[in-house]
């Protein structure tokens, strides 16, 4: 079976000439389903740019990325929208939720983004609510929502077109100790139970132990991975 | 869903934007209102004269510089194919002396009582009848302080000549100084010393189903010493000459596209704040998957009806604006077709504007998506 996520030489360059800044460095990652993969390293080293060309956001400069199999480095850039669409879905560190729109209405703009009924959206988005263990906050705005709330009606949104890949950058780092484990704990078991490859960007060493593998980068290349599964389960 | 979400879920954010929209219809509205009002108001008596065309002197440029000719010539012009009805007309600069002495300069407009051609229109206060009396005239309220007029049968003097209000017209503005005084053909000769075998126009109405081109023809023909032009000529000319000859309204013109130019700014400047106020929201559509003809869509959808609120509360608040100036001394015209245009002019305003801040949202720049 292909691998969900399929890096290969994967280099990224801003800028021209003199002032060529190279951020990604002939790097080489895959992720199977089920997976749940860490991205650490210090500022700078080029983790979120790797999630964001693994996301379809960014062209790498040179090399190849595969999702599911299929090339998508070389697609046309009207392309891409569809593939984040379907395949990928988002946990930003800052929720990025739509502050006008309900808990609910967040969810169901992904399902009319994908051209799903209003009504199979209300259904849809009440099932996911219900799954991050949200439903009595259907029709509640962002604002009157706790940060952890707000973090899971965001993985929820992630999830509503059903896509195979969640990608997540800090998806801790605004949330206390309590609400980042709710939060992991509900990427991992989306991994694990659902079958999804999950790749997490992050600085919180409190999560580690819940991570399938580790991949640390500095100055954008890969300098080590940790396997973590023969680790003891955390509680 | 959210477009108009996006629109009024920031009450505050909603506030400056129509504050901004509305700002800029108002004063689009009131300078080309004023433009409008400036030009309508230098041939009035022209455009509601009811003739179909002007004979005057030789090369008289506007109205208010009628000059002298026989007023035999009517009789001529009564023989011509196709005229249904002449009559004289005198619109002229007089002195007016108020009931404490001090002089006012007026136009005098001098008319056949019993034809229709170039009578008041808007009278409020007594019949055209009413100046068949040997010194009756009417003049407009707006102007009533201007003349001192404080009561009906206020007795003045004009050019030394008996004077009597009898009647008022209201909003019948003049684009010079001189208050209009309307009064019979006969008073007019005497109050602006025109000869008794004098006229200063001559106004003519064409039979109907006759052609107004072969009628002037015809009057060309066979009347010497006079031009002869149609309504709409006269009127272009008489306008041509103080708006743009006399630099008076040059400079309302300019007014009118300087407020045009800063509405448009003010416009651009509050949809693209507002825009760029939801740009991580957009940023954030487009990385869940939206392309960016769904982003077109919302970002022209709220800019619409962001441009539709503040057109109607502008208009509704330029409208007050425009029933004020009725009763000052400029006044600001509001034709259906202007305020069609107005809704057409915010509506592509308001979506340029947001047209431009959307190559900001159309370049998916992860730092906006992923920085906290």
């Amino acid at each position: 079976m292909a691998k969900a996520i399929s890096v290969r030489h994967v280099t990224k360059n801003y800028g021209e000439g003199h002032t060529t800044l190279r951020v990604l460095d002939d790097v080489d990652l895959d992720v199977d389903r089920g997976e749940l993969v860490l991205l650490m390293g210090p500022s700078g080293s080029g983790k979120t740019t790797l999630l964001s060309i693994i996301g379809c956001i960014l062209r790498p400069t040179s090399g190849v990325v595969r999702i599911l199999g299929r090339e998508v480095s070389s697609l046309d850039e009207r392309d891409l929208p569809h593939v984040r669409l379907e395949h990928v879905g988002f946990v930003f560190q800052g929720f990025n939720l739509f502050p006008a729109l309900t808990a609910s209405q967040n969810i169901e703009l992904v399902l009319h983004l994908k051209g799903r009924s209003r009504r199979e959206g209300r259904h849809r988005a009440a099932a996911l609510l219900d799954r991050v263990g949200l439903a009595t906050k259907r029709d509640v705005l962002p604002a009157d929502l706790s940060g952890g709330q707000k973090q899971r009606v965001a993985i929820a949104r992630a999830l509503a077109s059903e896509p195979s890949i969640i990608l997540a950058d800090e998806p801790t780092a605004a949330l206390d100790l309590h609400s980042g484990l709710s939060v992991i704990r509900l990427l991992r078991d989306l991994a694990h139970q659902r079958g999804r490859a999950v790749v997490l960007v992050t600085h919180d060493g409190r999560i580690l132990e819940f991570a399938d593998r580790v991949v640390r980068i500095e100055d954008g290349r890969i300098v080590g991975q940790e396997d973590a599964r023969s680790r003891e389960e955390p509680l | 869903m959210l477009a108009w979400r996006n629109l009024i879920h920031d009450k505050v954010r909603l506030a400056v934007t129509l504050t901004g929209i509305v700002f800029a219809v108002v004063l689009v509205v009131v300078e080309f209102g004023l433009f409008l009002g400036f030009t309508a108001t230098t041939s009035n008596l022209i455009d509601r004269s009811g003739a179909d065309l002007w004979i005057t002197a030789r090369r008289v440029p506007y109205i208010e510089l009628g000059v002298p000719f026989s007023e035999r010539t009517l009789s001529t012009v009564l023989t011509v194919p196709g005229v249904a009805d002449a009559e004289k007309y005198v619109a002229r600069f007089s002195s007016w002396q108020r009931p404490d002495g001090r002089q006012v300069n007026v136009q005098v407009v001098g008319f056949n009582l019993d034809r229709g051609l170039g009578t008041p229109w808007n009278v409020t206060v007594g019949t055209l009848q009413d100046l068949k009396a040997p010194d009756a005239v009417f003049v407009d309220e707006l102007y009533r302080d201007r003349l001192g007029v404080t009561h009906l049968g206020q007795v003045v003097e004009i050019r030394g000549h008996r004077a009597r209000v009898v009647g008022f017209t209201r909003g019948i503005r003049a684009f010079t100084t001189a208050p209009h005084v309307f009064t019979s053909f006969k008073n007019a000769q005497n109050y602006t010393a025109l000869r008794e075998d004098q006229t200063l126009y001559v106004l003519v109405t064409t039979a109907r189903g006759v052609p107004v081109e072969a009628v002037r023809r015809g009057l060309v023909a066979r009347v010497n010493g006079v031009d002869v032009v149609t309504r709409a000529e006269f009127s272009r000319m008489t306008r041509f000459y103080w708006m743009f000859t006399t630099g008076a309204g040059v400079a309302v013109l300019l007014a009118a596209l300087l407020g045009l130019v800063v509405g448009v700014v003010v416009v651009a400047q509050t949809i693209y704040a507002t825009t760029m106020d939801h740009i991580r929201e957009y940023g954030t559509l487009k990385a869940m998957g939206a392309t960016n003809r769904f982003l077109y869509g919302v970002i022209i959808q709220q800019a619409i009806l962001s441009a539709l609120i503040g057109y109607v509360v502008g208009m509704a608040a330029s409208w007050f604006v425009v029933r004020a100036s009725e009763k000052g001394g400029a006044a600001i015209l509001l034709p259906p077709e202007m305020a069609v245009g107005m809704l057409g002019l915010t509506i592509v305003m308001c979506v340029v504007a947001a047209l431009v801040s959307i190559k900001k949202v159309t370049g998916l720049d992860p730092a906006l998506v992923f920085k906290a």
